[in-house]
């Protein structure tokens, strides 16, 4: 397969997660598609890192991985606190930071 | 068009349709399993680019860990069925998906106008790349730092899981 099937395949990755972002109303969903964006990221620096044979693309996914585990980690933790304190997940109705 | 390009043809269209079943899915706990699907399916496109660690990662971090963590607070919070989070203006899902289709062409046009066309064959000498011990070997020598601090990191996210999971706040 050339580079650009690959690249075009992220993109389309990449697309989904930002309509998820945009449509949907549930924060473990938001926090879902940001993972699937990261993921057509992560497929282009491999792809890349594959085709000009360059290890330093991989190895910024290895980066990336354990940044998305950390974020993954906190998020929830976030999303337990909200859900205890009885703010509920829709973030439409979440704005205790608005001003 | 030989079996491999159609074998990747058909990992790259499983990929898409699992994110798409993701976002449409109304229930939590089959968008979990569309994901799931969605990331196995980028491990395989992984170990078709000769990217063995990262594919393996790839299974083990998402596929094991975080997976397990979402599914954990969808059953924690009994948030299965998100209906009634469900998006009630019309006018924003079409505005998000116009946006999205704009966004996709735009990009599909730069990938074709740049540079990237010309190149369409791995390299031979790319199958020693992604093995463990190439990896390894980059990432203890010139990478260092940067590994050592992604650990300072993954331990102040442990710590800050704790202590906000743990907390009432007043």
């Amino acid at each position: 397969m050339p580079l650009n099937y690959y690249l075009i395949l992220s993109v389309i990755l990449f697309t989904i997660g930002v309509v998820g972002v945009l449509t949907q109303r549930n924060v473990i969903m938001i926090f879902m598609c940001i993972e699937l964006m990261m993921n057509g990221a992560n497929l282009t620096l491999v792809a890349f890192s594959a085709f000009l044979n360059n290890p330093a693309g991989q190895i910024f996914v290895f980066f990336v991985i354990a940044v998305a585990a950390a974020e993954t980690a906190v998020g929830l933790a976030i999303i337990i606190a909200m859900f205890r304190n009885k703010l509920g997940l829709n973030i439409d109705e979440i704005n205790i930071m608005k001003w | 068009m030989n079996i491999e390009q159609i074998f990747s043809l058909v990992v790259g269209v499983v990929a898409v349709g699992s994110a798409i079943f993701m976002i449409a899915s109304r229930n939590m706990v089959m968008s979990i399993l569309g994901m799931i699907l969605n990331f196995l399916c980028l491990a395989i496109l992984y170990l078709n680019l000769n990217a063995q660690f990262v594919a393996v990662m790839q299974v083990l971090v998402y596929a094991g860990g975080i997976i397990v963590l979402f599914l954990f607070v969808i059953m924690l919070l009994n948030v299965r069925d998100k209906g009634h989070l469900a998006n009630k203006s019309k006018f924003r899902t079409l505005l998000a998906i116009a946006f999205g289709t704009g966004f996709l062409v735009e990009m599909i046009i730069l990938i074709f106008s740049s540079a990237s066309t010309r190149i369409s064959f791995l390299p031979s000498e790319a199958a020693q790349l992604g093995t463990v011990e190439s990896i390894g070997k980059v990432l203890y020598t010139d990478y260092l730092l940067p590994f050592e601090a992604v650990s300072f990191l993954l331990l102040a996210a442990i710590i800050g899981a704790l202590v906000l999971a743990k907390k009432k706040f007043k």
